[in-house]
């Protein structure tokens, strides 16, 4: 029990999905040697706090603590000498005993002394049993186990290391000589086996998790956007995105800044007075006050990007508070109104959005007259407005004129085209025709690309 | 400042003593954070006593207590150091007829720059330095405890600021250069959690979570803090109490509320909870109406006995 645990339950605890730096590690290092490690609650309240930072997390920790060290804590003991024969087991090992395993000296001989494992099977002393499970488990290092095929290599491992092989051979002889004794030590042997097997799915469960997520995490940020509702928990994702965008940029919007002297304005003052400086001037940082106009095509080529925009900017409510969205497919209409009400989450509201305008036959010229028409006086110099389709107008009119005078009102156009840059003005794509009144027209593809989008622009409405 | 804490049950005792009564997740917080020299972040709804805690410290260690209380737009200038701008122009209005005589005899605008030059940074020396309570703390001779009320009220930008000084216990002043602690201070932050703190902060810093205590540790904490008050009432209280923050309040009742109640049904010489004085006197407890129509519905219910 030492740093390699320490290490081997901090990668087990990222798994578990708390992030856990290398400074914490260090930290969480100088916590144990202040605490040791046989206080086993202490250790856990000591632990929780230096390497668990929010609420949740800290259920995370209490739950992966526990699956953690409580099977650590058996291996911990020393196993208690089973009989004269019982082979020394290289203490709670950190350096991690032989990695072949062969604890199994099969030493019974032929005199007919059982083997220790054989011993402790026909006792049934189930506390000696596990400690000696878990000196295996060290001992076959099943913390190394990275995919799921290998569970049936490490579960041989470990029965190998708790001595199998003598038991084995024991067996055999019992069952030929047709000793009635064979049955229940037959018996045990299954459920030990079970046990040893379940046992390493869990240390499975604890270890692979880590690589496993992250895996997949960087699956769903690069999948297309099309192809990402198949995946479980991505809702969880964006949310998790949104936050950290949010949290690095909120309250970015200051007020005065008082307490740092203007000196150029001071002394322009000043001359009025022979070089008097009369009054102070203190610097300030003015407010901007951002409205985002987003207008979504939702039909069907372009939904899946549209619904991830969407849940996006609504999840970063707190910086960007005056977002209007409007959507479109076959008609056009402000969608805004859904999304009252639904703090934090607005999944149930994009459905709701792509349920009702979803259709086809888009018509961008169309779509862009009226947004004109209607937001006209709401257009200022100080909107955005951002545009997510795929600019495929099925051979009508492009109607750039209209995304003209939009451009010139407002202080920004950015288009976000779920396509790749390739195919832009390929077929009837008439993405060049709005090219030139765009302040950025960027791909988005998948989340990443998304997420650098939001990015971008937090960055430059604060 | 006392440098060694032998061990959590002595903070725990001697916190109990102080009147703070705690669970082991405090006590072990504030022992880890003065063994380590790591500033503690400590979080929790409003009125579990994340305040208290620091001044509780401060009074076990025996150390001073520097208190920086954040609010939206504090910067530097609040925080750490402002130059005395006031008495910079005044000493420079006083002193120009001083300046006239020691530039008097210098021939050429040169000759007088030099002339200037050689007083160093007159008008920026300690002497014009108006520390804020982060540089006292920085300065002050006997290691102190120092409180960052509610972090999460100022900005990002300060809460970056703040991160040289949390890890390396120094801030940079652009003027003066590096000033580093002559003790390294126990730092205590606060935060409601009215938004998410960066990681990097986190990072830096023991993470403390003080939940609403259970029952039983909130009649310890009354039993300490209103020692008469009668045991019996005392239990049907924290029952009471804790009942109500299982419902679905718009403010929950923090502990310092409970205790005002306490006091007040002292004060009333109540020796039970009758619906009469419950109903009267439930306004120290919750501070919207919506949460006192629907406490009053469910009376019957959360005064009914285990």
């Amino acid at each position: 029990m030492s740093t390699a645990t320490l290490t081997r339950f901090i990668k087990a605890l990222r798994g578990a999905g708390v992030p856990v730096s290398t400074a914490e590690t260090l930290d969480a290092a100088r916590v144990v040697e202040q605490i040791g490690f046989a206080d086993r609650t202490r250790l856990k309240t000591a632990l929780a706090i230096t390497l668990a930072k929010t609420w949740p997390d800290k259920l995370r920790f209490s739950q992966c603590f526990d699956d953690f060290f409580q099977f650590a804590a058996s291996a911990a003991q020393p196993a208690p000498a089973a009989g004269p024969t019982a082979p020394p087991q290289g203490g709670a090992g950190d350096a991690g005993g032989g990695g072949s395993g062969a604890g199994g000296q099969g030493e019974q001989g032929e005199q007919g002394e059982p083997s220790a494992l054989a011993q402790l099977l026909a006792q049934g002393d189930r506390a000696a049993l596990e400690a000696r499970m878990a000196q295996a488990m060290q001992a076959a290092k099943v913390w190394q186990i990275r995919v799921i095929t290998q569970k049936g290599l490490f579960a041989r491992r470990v029965m190998q290391a708790m001595g199998a092989q003598a038991l084995d051979e024991e067996l055999l002889a019992l069952e030929q000589r047709g000793d009635p004794a064979a049955i229940p030590l037959r018996a045990a042997r299954t459920a030990l086996q079970q046990q040893v097997i379940e046992q390493v799915n869990r240390e499975f469960l604890l270890q692979a998790r880590a690589e496993g997520q992250g895996l997949r995490e960087r699956a769903m940020r690069e999948v297309n956007l099309r192809d990402l509702h198949e995946f479980r928990d991505v809702q969880a994702l964006v949310q998790r995105m949104a936050r950290r965008l949010m949290a690095s940029h909120s309250r970015r919007q200051q007020t005065a800044r008082r307490g740092t002297l203007d000196m150029r304005r001071t002394l322009t003052a000043s001359v009025r007075h022979d070089g008097l400086p009369m009054r102070l001037h203190w610097k300030k940082t003015r407010r901007t006050r951002a409205q985002v106009f987003v207008i979504c095509d939702v039909s069907s080529s372009v939904a899946a990007a549209a619904r991830f925009l969407l849940l996006f900017l609504y999840a970063v409510n707190d910086v960007l508070p005056r977002v209007r969205s409007f959507a479109f497919a076959s008609r056009f209409g402000e969608v805004s109104t859904f999304f009252d009400g639904s703090s934090g989450d607005a999944t149930a509201a994009v459905d709701q959005v792509l349920a009702e305008y979803a259709g086809s036959g888009t018509d961008y010229a169309g779509m862009l007259e009226q947004f004109w028409c209607v937001n006209e006086a709401a257009l200022n110099s100080q909107a955005t407005v951002i545009i997510l389709g795929d600019a495929r107008n099925n051979n009508l009119p492009p109607g750039q004129q209209w995304l003209q005078r939009i451009s010139e009102r407002s202080r920004q156009v950015l288009w976000l085209n779920p396509e790749g840059r390739s195919r832009w003005g390929s077929g009837d794509s008439e993405m060049p025709a709005y090219l030139p009144y765009c302040r950025h027209a960027l791909p988005c593809r998948n989340l990443a690309q998304l997420e650098r989008f939001v990015d971008l622009l937090l960055k430059d409405l604060h | 400042m006392k440098t060694r804490i032998a061990s959590v049950e002595e903070v725990r005792s001697d916190f109990a003593r102080q009147g703070y009564i705690c669970d082991d997740d405090i006590a072990m917080a504030v022992f880890l954070a003065a063994q380590l020299r790591k500033p503690v972040l400590v979080e929790g709804p409003p009125g579990v006593g994340k305040t208290e805690l620091a001044k509780a410290a401060a009074a076990f260690l025996n150390a001073p207590l520097v208190r920086l209380q954040c609010y939206e737009g504090l910067d530097e200038a609040r925080a750490l150091y402002e130059w005395k701008y006031g008495k910079q122009l005044l000493y420079t209005q006083l002193l120009k007829e001083k300046l006239a005589d020691v530039l008097g005899d210098a021939s050429t605008l040169e000759a007088s720059m030099q002339r200037l030059a050689g007083f160093g940074d007159a008008f920026y020396s300690e002497e014009f330095l108006q520390p804020r309570p982060l540089l006292q703390a920085l300065r002050s001779d006997d290691p102190p405890v120092l409180l960052i009320d509610e972090i999460d009220k100022a900005d990002q930008e300060f809460e970056a600021f703040l991160l040289e000084l949390l890890s390396d216990y120094q801030v940079s002043i652009p003027e003066l250069g590096t000033v580093t602690a002559r003790s390294e201070p126990l730092v205590f932050l606060t935060s409601n959690n009215t938004r998410e703190l960066s990681d990097a902060l986190k990072r830096r810093c023991l993470h403390l979570y003080i939940p609403f205590p259970d029952r039983k540790l909130e009649e310890q904490i009354i039993a300490a803090r209103v020692p008469e008050i009668d045991a019996s009432l005392r239990k049907q209280l924290a029952l009471f109490v804790s009942r109500l923050r299982q419902m679905d309040l718009k403010k929950q009742p923090a502990i310092s509320e409970t205790i005002d109640w306490a006091r007040a049904l002292v004060l009333l010489n109540a020796d039970a909870l009758a619906p009469e004085t419950v109903e009267a006197t439930l306004r120290l407890l919750l501070k919207h109406e919506e949460d006192l129509v629907s406490a009053r519905a469910e009376l019957p219910r959360l005064l009914k006995p285990e």
